[in-house]
């Protein structure tokens, strides 16, 4: 059973006073699977940003549908729609998006303070997820007294304490080194490889080759997808790469 | 270039704050206006030429240098709070390739700016409500409205003299945060989140000490000429008690907080206490602040109005009859039947020849002294108040001939040569009899004489004694007393008066003339309640007039401190919630979360102050009745209604500072 089903989605901004349009998402269409890891890869202004504001039902689509297991994201009423990311969705972002004022462990808490479980339950979900991110020594300390690679850890730790249906990810590896982008990446699969839907948005071809599926998008279409296979991560991103170029060149 | 471009950055920075200018300029405006105000009616001719003018002038006096010191801690404080909060911009500027000496220029231009808006505004509307104000303190004081319009030089001189030198002092203050200044600290500055000072629970426990110390004196005390002393000691304890204790008691109230899971890890809760606890010293630090202003604030108009409510009481006190006069022997040596008839007579002689028409009248002898109970003798003593006595076994006490005692109270009570009466109001006295140091011993027959409360006896925190018969003390000071009331108007009972006292200052006893009779230190002394009042009203109506403006200069600041505290946190608390609402949470979570921050917070103080103001309560009594004012009714009055409008007026400046939070942050 399929995930996510986006169809024929379009998002046009028009500037103020009606002036000109700008077609951000022309006709957007795909399917992601239960358990399947897909990428979105585009250049700047592809409109990669848009797409993943409406999978996160923070924008509405001028047309077309967004459903998450077979629900329609936009009869979601806007005082739902809170809970509705808080219970669904988990959130990785690029620049991590940790609370200063919080711990690691609090950080990671919110999502579940904020749908009112009980501490225990709250202790119980996050032994098991901060030992498999390997954080359990840092719970205690504050985003400012780690590094990067730590706090987006921390982040995927927050994402996926709700136990979401889908994780989505933006640039994640954005704001890491080649090392802390590498763990990021390992983690990432394994989580995959748990059962967890991810789907991520990125530029970065090496980020991209951990996916099973890879959509590219140009001028607000999905203009070609890339599938593993029986590919490891090299052949992967050799795949990729071919098409980035075939992408630029101006191919079709 | 040139300087035009600084002028026009410091212009442009100033407005792209205003939240914070717009405020701050206010404030400025207010203090300036407060600053001329209170020196111009200090000063001012018209006032002086009013009944009462030059001593309520004697009362502003005081004021001008209270508004002095507090606008020069106050605006240098508010200052460097603004300065903090723009050094991002300035960073930017720098890191953009503004050098130091540029941006030395731009906050001179700021603060010329400053400035130049505040004296204009400020002394605009001090000259335009001069005259308001003098009228408002004239009809306080009930003198006389004089119609002229005075602008003061001095005041205009001497207020500038005064802001020129604080923005000077604000100038400096830039100046010196700027050549400190760093570029990369400039760029992350307030990611930090505040640790718990050392010595914490030691803060605590100072804290706990002094103020416990402060309550404990300003309850025990109990001769109220020290109390004045006492008073500010115990404000200055209380003040550094407020501080430790609000900054200790946040950041233990943070960790126990943190530390109750259930009550933490609860979605109104978490986020508000979280925050808190970031911020914990500054966050305890603003609340003493405000604590403290509310404070002066409430102790302030309840004193004053209490007073001024009072004064009829004081006068009272002070000359229990419309017309009442008062003979002081200081040489005992004298005949003193026989001079008290004497004064009588001269007395009655006025009172008949300008045919005055008595309605009430009392004449009676007095004989006060301060006694020191040892072994069953009531000693006098040699009483110094300066010094203060131990007031355990001292006594006030006050005799009275049994015949002056029958008369005044209509009583017939007949005496033994061994027995005296006595009224022991306070129960103090425990014997069966009383042995005065000449070896008299009398035997105790208790009554209870309500009557007007002796002054003194009050003032000096001594148990009062009053003691009706047998021989005249050794060592009590003698006053004979002749007080009434009658039909004349005000007018005319200052002229019996003056003429009372004319008579009685030419009266000798025989065989001595007018000239020993001085030598002899009687002092004579003739009041009415007209002129009593006057000057009781002209003093009271001062210091009334005179709390109201000290504590609308303290409600400005502690408005200020409060919304500053708003919207400083609520720049803060942006980012948190942008990211918040990212991870799920709802305008109407973010909207319970700020509300249980705020009240969690925000009655704290309130609360503290009213505390601060009912152990101030004895204190205060005290000191009013050095005024002459014995009236805790009144006084429990006066602040129970003072602290019900402060808390009125604190809850809406809370709701409106809460919404400029909240459109802060949402």
């Amino acid at each position: 059973m399929s995930m996510l089903e986006v169809q024929g989605l379009k998002k046009t901004y028009s500037t103020r006073f009606g002036g000109a349009k700008v077609e951000a998402l022309k006709n957007v269409g795909f399917e992601v699977d239960e358990g399947e890891y897909v990428a979105i890869m585009g250049e700047s202004g592809s409109g990669k940003t848009t797409l993943l504001n409406m999978l996160a039902a923070i924008d509405k689509p001028t047309a077309g549908s967004v459903k998450l297991k077979g629900k329609e994201l936009a009869t979601i009423p806007d005082k739902a729609l809170a809970s509705f990311r808080r219970e669904h969705l988990g959130f990785v972002f690029q620049d991590f998006n940790l609370l200063d004022t919080f711990s690691l462990k609090d950080n990671i808490f919110l999502p579940l303070v904020l749908a009112g479980q009980k501490y225990t339950e709250m202790e119980s979900r996050l032994r098991p997820i901060a030992k498999a991110l390997n954080i359990q020594e840092l719970l205690e300390k504050y985003p400012y007294e780690v590094s990067g690679g730590q706090k987006q850890r921390a982040a995927v730790a927050r994402a996926i304490i709700t136990r979401p249906e889908l994780l989505l990810a933006d640039e994640p590896t954005g704001a890491l080194d080649s090392k802390a982008t590498d763990e990021l990446l390992a983690l990432f699969g394994e989580i995959n490889r748990a059962g967890q839907t991810i789907v991520m948005v990125t530029h970065s071809v090496k980020a991209a080759s951990h996916a099973n599926r890879v959509l590219f998008i140009r001028d607000g279409e999905v203009f070609h997808q890339v599938y593993r296979g029986e590919d490891n991560n090299e052949a992967m991103y050799q795949k990729i790469s071919n098409t980035l170029t075939l992408l630029t060149t101006g191919g079709e | 270039m040139g300087k035009h471009m600084y002028l026009r950055m410091a212009k442009d920075g100033m407005h792209k704050n205003r939240q914070m200018y717009f405020p701050y300029l206010l404030t400025c405006v207010i203090m300036v206006m407060m600053d001329y105000l209170i020196v111009y009616l200090a000063s001012c001719k018209t006032l002086s030429m009013a009944k009462g003018g030059t001593s309520a002038q004697g009362m502003l006096g005081f004021g001008v240098a209270v508004v002095a010191i507090f606008a020069v801690f106050f605006l240098l404080y508010t200052h460097s709070f603004l300065l903090k909060q723009r050094k991002k911009e300035f960073g930017l500027y720098y890191i953009l390739g503004l050098n130091k000496q540029n941006l030395l220029r731009i906050c001179g231009w700021e603060t010329l700016i400053t400035a130049g808006i505040s004296l204009a505004g400020g002394l605009f509307l001090g000259i335009l409500l001069s005259k308001g104000a003098e009228l408002c303190l004239v009809k306080l004081i009930q003198g006389e409205v004089i119609l002229r319009y005075e602008i003061s030089v001095f005041g205009i001189v001497k207020t500038i003299v005064l802001f020129a030198a604080i923005f000077v002092l604000q100038f400096v203050g830039a100046s010196w945060q700027m050549m400190r200044m760093q570029a990369v600290n400039l760029l992350h500055s307030d990611k930090m989140g505040e640790k718990p000072p050392k010595g914490n629970a030691l803060f605590a426990i100072g804290g706990a000490l002094l103020l416990g110390g402060a309550y404990y004196l300003a309850v025990t005390i109990e001769e109220p000429v020290r109390a004045i002393s006492i008073f500010f000691i115990a404000v200055l304890m209380v003040i550094a008690a407020t501080y430790a204790l609000f900054i200790a008691g946040s950041v233990f109230a943070c960790g126990q907080m943190k530390k109750k899971k259930g009550f933490y890890y609860k979605p109104n809760h978490f986020v508000s206490v979280s925050s808190m606890s970031f911020r914990m010293n500054r966050n305890g630090a603003g609340l003493a602040s405000i604590c403290i202003l509310s404070t002066m604030v409430l102790v302030t108009m309840s004193t004053t109005i209490c007073m001024y409510i009072g004064s009829e009481e004081a006068v009272k006190m002070q000359c229990p009859k419309q017309i009442s006069a008062s003979v002081r022997f200081t040489n005992s040596e004298l005949p003193i039947a026989s001079a008290v008839e004497g004064y009588r007579e001269c007395i009655e002689k006025v009172i008949e020849k300008n045919r005055v028409k008595v309605t009430k009248k009392a004449d009676y002898l007095e004989g006060t002294f301060i006694a020191e109970e040892k072994s069953g003798y009531l000693n006098t003593t040699e009483a110094d108040f300066r010094k203060g006595l131990k007031t355990g076994n001292c006594y006030m006490v006050s005799w009275m001939p049994v015949e002056d005692y029958n008369n005044n109270y209509r009583k017939k009570v007949k005496l033994a040569a061994d027995e005296v009466l006595l009224d022991d109001p306070d129960n103090a006295y425990k014997g069966k009899t009383i042995r005065f140091n000449d070896g008299a011993v009398y035997k105790v027959k208790r009554v209870s004489t309500s009557g007007a409360e002796n002054f003194y006896a009050n003032a000096a925190g001594y148990p009062p004694l009053r003691i009706y018969g047998g021989q005249v003390p050794e060592g009590a000071m003698l006053i004979y007393h002749y007080d009434v009331d009658t039909t004349l108007t005000d007018e005319e009972s200052g002229n019996v008066s003056d003429r009372i006292l004319e008579k009685i200052s030419n009266y000798h006893v025989p065989g001595k003339t007018v000239q020993e009779m001085q030598q002899d230190n009687i002092s004579l002394d003739v009041r009415t309640q007209k002129e009593m009042r006057d000057g009781f009203l002209s003093e009271f109506g001062a210091l009334l007039f005179l709390g109201c403006l000290l504590s609308l200069v303290f409600l400005v600041a502690t408005v200020l401190i409060i919304y500053y505290k708003q919207i400083a946190e609520g720049y803060e608390d942006v980012k948190r919630f942008d990211i918040m609402k990212k991870v799920g949470m709802t305008e109407r979570e973010i909207k319970k979360s700020i509300n249980s921050q705020l009240l969690m917070v925000f009655f704290i103080p309130l609360v503290t102050a009213g505390l601060h103001l009912s152990f101030a309560f004895p204190l205060i009594e005290k000191i009013i009745m050095l005024m002459g004012i014995c009236n805790r009714v009144l006084l429990a009055g006066t602040s129970a209604i003072g602290f019900a409008v402060f808390a009125g007026f604190y809850m809406i400046v809370y709701k409106m500072t809460a919404n400029e939070y909240y459109k802060i942050v949402r």
